[in-house]
């Protein structure tokens, strides 16, 4: 309202005090104030529609005001219709012609009293000096609420007024060169205005203002308009850029203070309540050149990309791009429906092109969402991290096909893999893979429910239930898919160390077990193991050593450290004459050699850096602190409760498990190829031979461990080895075509590498 | 844990294990004290803390945890102390006592209740 008033008054001013329009630029002729007056407030009445606005100052103004500069419409406008129709555009020129001392005040007037001519007009009559003839008497009543604004503030907003007017004076002058060229309307012309002769101006109605790499722009403003006021301008202004998604508190005006200009150059914020105006007297006292405009700078993170097309879902899509990437990764993709399937496979073939695919699941999930109304799979809350982990692992994974002996067919084979092995994961999550020699009697008597150690209270709820249910009662886990995974317990307690096995056992996991840290770290060294429940107090080596060993010897072997640059750096650690043919078995030649005491020996077998889980007898956090210092991922407080360490066992082993993928299918085929007995017999006996003999890894992986070791084996117990192997292959074949591929290539490069140790 | 509720071999295995585990560790207490040994005072405590946190044997585990912290010279809270070998010594000693006589209590509920069953 203000804004109002003070425009308005000029005009009143000016048409009481009037002198004649004696220096007075602008184009309209100088005719009588009253001639003006009639003129203007045959026009405000037309214009009247706009007193709607009123309430937004700023609106009128813009209306108004972009005749002359901008606004190509509005400014054609009074070109065409100079002095006779009465619209909002004839008024600035009319007025322009009453003002009276100052050319510059004239000016100005002439805009104010454009937009608000009339509403002043009525107010006028009862306020202040300008009664007498601008006032009409017509209007009173829709102006009343002007004039409720003590005389003095008005007077205040002349004053200001008289400073700006050059600037409007340019605005005219440009104005009539319109007239003459009407075609130079856009910024183009209003840019020459900062160089335009007048002395020191103060502020342009318009304002330059700009998008950071975009043109300049022009906003109209008002003299007493604050820097809040100017965005909403701009926020009309860029209806669509901004307009949509911005309010003005969102985006921050700056100055740039004389970017061209060698003083300085930096920006300035500029804060909501100050003064327009005043910042750019300040700032460009010779009056803004489109070079100067304010910068509009908005937050980028608010920009929503989708929005446009359905502004809402803007938000469920960012959030379906985790599942989404999980799924990929993860979590078999949603079973749901018939369009989707076909797509999916393609999707689990992740590995070859990664961002391509990872593009899509999202839109499929979300689609499934909504045609099933169900939402896929969240990952946990620490699925984020996984899923790094993953991306990183992966991609390794495949280059490890091809870093190892399977150099042959590096490409196709990899895909082919790829391709393959989700395939066969899903088929197969489904049903636990158990872990058959360690569990023989359990799957005859599947336990009954989840109890805690605590035996007292446990046993009363068990009972209740009927016995038919024991199966169902499994457990929070018991029915859930329990990573195939391998576990080291160490723990130098008897009592906890059957309990801990107890609850392994019922997880159907494999584990093995230790007593103390240097145990655990030789038992690691035979490598297959996932997880690592490592006690911290122990004999001879305690805990956090053990840890800090085996997370040294990781390093030394580059388990889990881009595999792809694994050869060269393990070649030199190692050997380098034998790792040419970029096996990992050269390794085993190695063992024997001094320096090599860290080499591992089936680097095979060690897809990732192992997870420590550390049992913490004590809950300080200081203890914790340290044990994750020393490289344990995780912990679990020592009266080690079921429920805990199954879902450490469920977190840490998924990972692991897909991780180790490779491993996994090579123990799956193992255990499942053969028939049950020969399998699990073959699994369990042989492989506690071969660790406790060669120093080898355990059950699982024996038939490529078998593979990859003869050659080094070659050394020991050749004959051994190679003869297990041929007894092994043809179980193998039966199983997976992908798998013999490795097994030969595996072999075919045993063989090279154990040329080479011969040379 | 058991896989029977009827029959609570595993359980009472565990049991009767930590009874043998306990008193054998009792009598190495007893001798670590004739050594006035405190560090192997101290890993003993800790020791039979972590298998009676295990059976849930919360009071001889807090002894324990005490004996823990006496052997390595400190206040019974875990904190630092400044007391001499013989004042810990005899905390030690006198801790023993303690444990010993919770553990019985405790041993004789658990064979009451295996003995029932």
């Amino acid at each position: 309202m203000t804004d109002l008033k003070s425009r308005l008054k000029p005009a009143f001013r000016r048409s009481t005090s009037t002198a004649s329009p004696t220096t007075d630029i602008s184009t309209s002729p100088s005719s009588s104030s009253v001639s003006d007056r009639s003129r203007t407030k045959s026009s405000l009445r037309p214009g009247k529609s706009k007193r709607a606005s009123f309430a937004l100052p700023v609106d009128d103004q813009k209306k108004s005001f972009p005749l002359p500069s901008t606004q190509s419409t509005a400014s054609h406008a009074p070109i065409p219709i100079p002095a006779s129709k009465s619209t909002a555009v004839n008024a600035p020129e009319a007025e322009p012609s009453p003002p009276v001392t100052t050319p510059i005040d004239q000016i100005d007037n002439p805009r104010l009293v454009i937009e608000q001519a009339t509403p002043e007009n009525r107010g006028r009559s009862s306020t202040t000096d300008s009664k007498t003839q601008s006032p009409p008497p017509e209007n009173p009543n829709r102006l009343r609420e002007r004039d409720a604004q003590p005389s003095t503030e008005r007077r205040l907003t002349l004053a200001a007024r008289r400073h700006s007017p050059i600037s409007l004076s340019q605005d005219r002058a440009f104005a009539t060169p319109k007239h003459i060229q009407p075609e130079s309307q856009g910024p183009l012309p209003s840019a020459p205005s900062p160089n335009s002769p007048l002395p020191a101006a103060t502020m342009p109605k318009k304002i330059w203002v700009k998008m950071p790499k975009a043109d300049a722009t022009r906003v109209a403003i008002s003299e007493d308009d604050l820097v809040d006021d100017v965005k909403d301008v701009v926020l009309r202004k860029y209806a669509n850029s901004l307009g949509r998604h911005f309010d003005p508190p969102d985006f921050t005006l700056k100055v740039s203070v004389a970017p061209h200009s060698s003083r300085h150059t930096n920006e300035r914020p500029l804060r909501p309540d100050e003064n327009i105006l005043k910042i750019l007297e300040t700032h460009y006292p010779k009056g803004q050149s489109i070079d100067e405009a304010l910068l509009i700078d908005v937050p980028q993170r608010r920009t929503p990309k989708h929005s446009p097309r359905i502004p809402v879902s803007s938000y469920y899509m960012t959030e379906d791009l985790r599942p989404g990437e999980n799924g990929t990764d993860y979590f078999p993709p949603m079973p749901v429906n018939g369009p989707h399937s076909p797509h999916l496979p393609p999707n689990l073939a992740a590995q070859g092109g990664h961002t391509a695919i990872h593009r899509l699941p999202p839109h499929q999930n979300s689609i499934s969402v909504i045609e099933t109304g169900h939402v896929p799979n969240l990952p946990s809350p620490g699925a984020l991290n996984r899923n790094r982990h993953a991306d990183r692992q992966r991609p390794r994974y495949g280059r490890q096909h091809t870093s190892s002996p399977t150099v042959l067919n590096s490409g196709s084979h990899q895909n082919h893999d790829a391709h393959k092995a989700p395939a066969a994961q899903n088929a197969h999550l489904p049903t636990p893979p158990l872990a058959p020699a360690d569990i023989p009697h359990q799957t005859a008597t599947p336990p009954p429910r989840t109890s805690s150690p605590r035996p007292t209270q446990k046993p009363k709820r068990a009972k209740k239930s009927p016995n038919g249910t024991k199966a169902s009662n499994q457990g929070p886990l018991g029915d859930v898919a329990i990573p195939p995974i391998n576990v080291l317990i160490v723990e130098d307690n008897h009592i906890n160390l059957r309990l801990l096995e107890a609850f392994l056992k019922r997880l159907k996991v494999r584990w093995s077990t230790a007593i103390n840290g240097e145990i655990a770290v030789n038992k690691w060294r035979e490598g297959g193991f996932h997880l690592v429940l490592m006690d911290i107090q122990l004999p001879v080596m305690n805990g956090l050593d053990a840890t800090k060993e085996i997370r040294r010897l990781e390093r030394v072997n580059s388990i889990g450290i881009n595999r792809g640059g694994n050869t060269p750096t393990f070649e030199k650690a190692a050997n380098g004459a034998m790792m040419v043919d970029g096996g990992n078995d050269p390794s085993e030649g190695v063992v024997k050699k001094p320096k090599e005491e860290d080499n591992l020996v089936n680097t095979d077998l060690f897809k990732s850096p192992v997870i420590i889980v550390a049992l913490t007898a004590s809950s300080l956090q200081s203890d914790r602190h340290e044990a994750l210092a020393a490289g344990c991922n995780d912990f679990l407080t020592k009266p080690v409760n079921f429920d805990w360490l199954s879902r450490k066992v469920m977190e840490w082993g998924c990972m692991q498990a897909l991780i180790d993928f490779d491993g996994w299918r090579k123990w799956k085929d193992f255990t499942s190829a053969p028939p049950a007995k020969d399998g699990k017999k073959q699994a369990a006996l042989p492989g506690a031979k071969d660790a406790t003999a060669a120093n080898k890894a355990p059950t699982p992986k024996k038939g490529e461990k078998r593979d990859n070791i003869s050659p080094g084996g070659a050394v020991a117990a050749t004959g051994d080895a190679s003869g297990d192997a041929g007894a092994k292959k043809p179980k193998m074949t039966a199983v997976e075509e992908v798998i013999t591929r490795d097994r030969g290539e595996s072999g075919g490069s045993g063989a090279t590498s154990s040329s080479g140790e011969g040379s | 844990m058991d896989d029977d509720e009827d029959d609570r071999d595993f359980s009472r295995g565990i049991v009767y294990g930590f009874f043998e585990q306990a008193e054998a560790t009792f009598e190495n207490m007893e001798k670590a004290l004739k050594d006035k040994d405190l560090p192997t005072l101290s890993s003993l405590g800790h020791f039979l803390k972590g298998s009676s946190a295990t059976l849930g044997l919360s009071k001889v585990r807090d002894s324990c945890e005490k004996i823990q912290h006496f052997g390595a010279r400190k206040e019974a809270d875990g904190n630092p102390g400044n007391g001499s070998d013989a004042h810990y010594l005899d905390l030690v000693q006198r801790t023993v006592d303690q444990v010993k006589g919770e553990y019985k209590r405790a041993e004789a509920k658990l064979k009451t209740f295996y003995g029932e069953t």
